[in-house]
């Protein structure tokens, strides 16, 4: 079970694994660094029937149509701004939790197996 | 490579919110954090920021941006900034400064890096790595 949740607990959730990692993701598009403030994105999709949502509050919505032309919703915390997860019709069973939420005890079940937009990334997004 | 000393500006998706560094300075300090806070805020394993003056920094669209304050490791408040409309992340507001900028008086807010317009993305440089100690396992890569 992985727990997460935003700075104020307004959004917090829980996840039924296990995690499929072909939904582990680190995208560096344009919008995933602005949704973010950094380089990158770093997601893992999951079924949203495996989600159980056990804060005092929802998330707010913006709507967004990606470079590729899709719909992407973007869901935060209205209180804290804590950036939570996305959302696309193109894989609508799926939401994409962004990895930097989860609790300590959870954070590291995470792991990065799939990099997109590598032409979009800044020159500065090499860590190591 | 790319000049460092370019004019910053940049701002949320929806386009509501922007800034402006109204004057080119060297006082920039150019951080990158591991700690649960700024994991948080990012949604990532670590924040990437660029710290000015507040003075500096001209605004539009101030009145749809929200902030949280942050209670800090340090025990100083930070205000966590973002777009209230789409929820992007533009800066955190340091009130005490905690950091060495050269002739900083008054508030430092750090930018984040990926706020930043494509055509002065690149004038961040991460010279500062915090919270190493909290970083997560999965937080390197080329």
């Amino acid at each position: 079970m992985l727990r997460g949740g935003c700075h104020c607990g307004n959004v917090e959730f829980s996840i039924r694994g296990p995690l499929d990692p072909r939904t582990l993701l680190t995208c560096h598009c344009r919008d995933c660094q602005r949704i973010t403030g950094t380089g990158h994105a770093r997601s893992l999709g999951v079924d949203r029937g495996s989600v159980e949502w056990t804060g005092t509050g929802e998330t707010t919505k913006y709507t967004l149509t990606s470079a590729a032309g899709n719909a992407v919703e973007t869901h935060f915390c209205g209180i804290c701004g804590t950036p939570i997860y996305k959302r696309t019709p193109i894989a609508e069973a799926l939401l994409f939790f962004h990895a930097g939420t989860l609790e300590d005890g959870s954070i590291n079940e995470f792991y990065s197996r799939v990099e997109i937009w590598l032409h979009a990334k800044p020159a500065w997004d090499n860590l190591c | 490579m790319p000049d460092i000393h370019v004019k910053l500006k940049g701002g949320c998706i929806c386009g509501e919110v922007r800034y402006e560094v109204d004057a080119v300075t060297e006082a920039r300090q150019h951080v990158l954090c591991h700690c649960a806070d700024c994991r948080r805020v990012t949604g990532t394993g670590h924040s990437q920021t660029v710290g000015v003056p507040e003075e500096l920094v001209s605004l539009s669209g101030a009145e749809s941006m929200k902030s949280f304050t942050l209670k800090a490791d340090s025990g100083n408040a930070v205000d966590s900034c973002f777009c209230s409309r789409c929820g992007a992340p533009l800066f955190r507001r340091y009130r005490e400064p905690r950091m060495d900028i050269v002739a900083a008086r008054g508030n430092i807010l750090a930018l984040h890096a990926g706020s930043l317009d494509e055509d002065c993305i690149d004038a961040y440089r991460p010279d500062m790595k915090l919270g190493l100690d909290v970083k997560p396992d999965w937080d390197n890569y080329i």
